[in-house]
This record gives structure tokens, sequence and C-alpha cells, in this order.
């Protein structure tokens, strides 16, 4: 078992403590603490405009926060012994596939390649892509563009998933192998993050944090 | 850790020649601006001769410029940028590796023609090997200090100005240098000092550079 996998020896565990960002003394959120341990779902809701995708980049280290701290395996996400970066997936509103390189050439362009041809051709079929992967991607419609997006985290093998808004674009067959797949992601011990407006039966989160009162 | 950077490596080359009228375009245009003048002058050697220097360094900055507008805007407009520095690999090599892809790209053609443009202005023998030798010594620093400006510009929409602004001050060192290596090859004066001068800008700002580029893209895309 590689250390980057799913089921190492160690559990991952993600830990905020009183996460709060400002933009220009203006307080997008503050006091966010939760705990996450494989297997369990956390739900960001709120409404439009109440800083979940600013939740989530920080969450990532992509904004850094005013006041808190991450930890993740009880160590600070910046230490350089961390390495919570090579078990994190971050999928925001922007899809990053070059619209220059086809589906497939984005759906290459990784830096870790030892994934089972089986699972790549199954999460293919199962989006319905197999017809377009050697179309540039500015050539394909936004759904498809989300699904190549989304086949990229599904066959990462990341522990820790943080998805901003996946079932947006999606079809309804798209929606229901996603969550199927985010389904056994958690079954197999990995951790999942979203925000979703979808009022979703199927997938209950283990918490939900909401950004309207915090 | 080398295999990463050599994907990264390929996929800019190959996603810049699928962007070729972007590097025609600079391409061009370092050729336009070196012709105009032996076109407008007229059949004066002399002249020329004096003029061939700064022309050249004047014209592989307009056009390093004009490329580097686009090194890092499309990856930051479709987030694959901030995808870059979501994983494990040092940001400043991955920038590294782009910035020398791009120079590949965009710079390298200007130093395989600048031995013909100048035969154009009358330069011979060991002269056309100083011309070259020159740009490929001062075209690293180029982009690398067009790198740095590209990345502080990015969050801005039109960014062509403010990025001259930045890069023609920092990159003036390379300019009299440059110019006067190609003067003193010419007028038959040994051209070593400056060519040294311009190989140790090419190691300042190459070791520098990408770092304060990789800092500059993180505050740019929070």
């Amino acid at each position: 078992m590689t250390q980057t996998g799913r089921g190492s020896l160690t559990q991952h565990n993600l830990q905020i403590n009183f996460l709060e960002l400002y933009r220009n003394d203006d307080r997008i959120f503050s006091e966010i603490s939760f705990d996450l341990s494989e297997g369990q779902h956390l739900l960001i809701s709120g409404a439009n405009g109440t800083g979940k995708t600013s939740l989530l980049r920080v969450i990532c280290g992509l904004t850094i926060p005013t006041g808190g701290t991450i930890l993740w395996n009880q160590l600070a996400t910046n230490n350089i012994d961390c390495r919570y970066h090579e078990h994190l997936a971050y999928l925001g509103h922007k899809n990053a596939l070059i619209p220059e390189l086809t589906a497939r050439e984005n759906l290459e362009y990784t830096f870790e390649g030892n994934r089972s041809i089986n699972r790549t051709s199954s999460v293919l079929e199962a989006f319905g892509l197999n017809k377009y992967l050697d179309q540039y991607a500015e050539k394909l419609s936004n759904g498809q563009i989300r699904k190549v997006a989304l086949s990229r985290i599904l066959l990462s093998e990341k522990t820790l998933w943080i998805l901003d808004e996946p079932v947006a674009n999606l079809d309804t067959s798209g929606t229901q192998f996603l969550l199927a797949e985010m389904q056994a992601h958690l079954d197999q011990g990995g951790m999942l993050i979203t925000t979703s407006n979808l009022n979703d039966q199927t997938l209950k989160p283990n918490s939900e944090i909401n950004l309207d009162k915090a | 850790m080398m295999k990463v950077l050599r994907i990264i490596f390929l996929k800019d080359l190959k996603v810049s020649l699928r962007r070729w009228s972007d590097l025609l375009t600079s391409f061009i245009l370092f050729v336009l601006v070196c012709l105009i003048f032996p076109l407008t002058l007229g059949n004066d050697p002399s002249l020329l001769l004096k003029i061939i220097g700064p022309v050249m360094l004047v014209a592989a900055l307009l056009a390093t410029l004009l490329a580097m507008q686009n090194i890092f805007r499309p990856d930051v407009l479709n987030g694959s940028l901030e995808q870059l520095t979501l994983n494990s690999y040092p940001l400043t090599l991955i920038i590294c590796t782009k910035i020398f892809s791009f120079w590949v790209i965009t710079s390298l053609p200007l130093i395989l023609i600048s031995g013909f443009i100048a035969s154009s202005y009358y330069v011979t023998g060991n002269s056309i090997l100083i011309v070259i030798l020159t740009l490929l010594l001062s075209t690293p620093s180029l982009v690398h200090i067009s790198a740095l400006a590209a990345a502080l510009t990015v969050a801005i929409r039109y960014p062509g100005a403010l990025m001259a602004l930045i890069i023609i001050p920092l990159s003036l060192p390379i300019m009299i240098f440059g110019a006067k290596a190609i003067e003193f090859s010419i007028s038959g004066i040994d051209a070593s000092a400056p060519l040294y001068f311009l190989l140790g800008m090419m190691f300042f700002t190459c070791s520098l550079g990408p770092v304060v580029t990789a800092a500059a893209i993180k505050i740019s895309i929070d």
C-alpha cells in the first residue's frame, strides 16, 4: 500500500479551529471549527454570497485565512512535513481544463500515473465521455467539461475531496453516477467536503456548516 | 520530481504550439522592427552598424513583452494554475519550467534568425556570432523579468502597458550591456567584458526570478 493511497496505516484527520476570513474589514466568515475523519462527509451550506467558495479555498490553502488553524493529521498544513496537498483533490468553479488540449490530454495531464485502465474506462463510460475524448476541450459543452474535470478527481486516488458545487451543469445520469461515486469514496475511508444547493436525499452529510448563521 | 517537470515542460510546449498565432505575432514583430531600419535608412553601412545593437535588443524586448503577456493569463482564467499550486511539488520549480519552455518557444526562434538579420545591417564575420551570443545571453534575463511582470499583473484585465512600465526599467542594464557587446565587437574591441556581465545577469535573474514570480503568483490567485 502506498503512502499516498487510501487505506494507509495512519488514519487521516482534518481539524479546523476558529477559522476566520476578513476582506477589507468586511467579515466573510468567522469561528468556523470542525473535525473531519476518514469516511466522513461535511456539507457547507448557505445562501449565495455567504462565503462557501471562500471557505473551501481557505481549507485548500489557496487563500490565507485572517485567523485560525488548519491541521492535517495534527500538523499545520503549511508545515513542510505535513504533505497535506498529496492527499487533497480540489475542484472549484473553474474546471482547470486547458482548451488547447483534447479531453484525453487533459485527463492525462496529471502527476500520478498508477491508476488502473479498467477504472478509467468505467468512469468515462458512466459519464458518456468516450466519444468525445479526442475533441479539444474548447469544443466541449459545459456539462462535458465538468464531467472531464470530475473524472480527474474520481481517478485521482486522493483521500480528501473538496468539491465546490460538484453537480453544477451535470445531467441526471451524471449526477446519479457522481453521487454513487462519492458514497463509494466515503465507504472506502475517503473524506469529502462539498457545497451544494442540491437538496439531495441519497448522500447524507455527517455534519453541516451553515454559513447563514456563522 | 524530474518526471513532473518534464510533463509540465512538454505540455507547455504543446499548448504554445497550438496557440501558434501568438507565437507568430511576436516573431514577426521582431523581424519587422529589425528590418524597418535597413529599409528606411537606406544604403549607409556605417550608420546601420552603429544602431544594430540597440535595435536588436529593443526588438527582442518588444517581442518578449508581447509573447509573455500570455504565459500565466490563460492558465489563471481556466483555473489550471491554481491546481498547479495545489500539489506537493515546489511551485518555484514548476514556474521555472514554465518559463524555460516559454523561452524555448518564443526566444529561440529570434536567436536563430538574428544572424540573418545582422547580415542585412552589413555585419560580417565574427561579429555575427557575437550578435547571436548577445541575444542568447540576454533573452533568458528578459524572459524572467517579463514573467515576474506577468505574474504581478495577472489579475488586471489589460496588463500590456503596466507590464511595459515594470519591464523596461528592470531590463535597462541588459539593454545597455547587450548593445555595448555588439558595438565593441563591430568596432574590433574585445567584447568579453559586457558579455560576462550579461552572463552574470542571466544567472542572477534565472536563480532569483522564479522564486519571486512564484510568490507573486500565490498572491495573485488568492
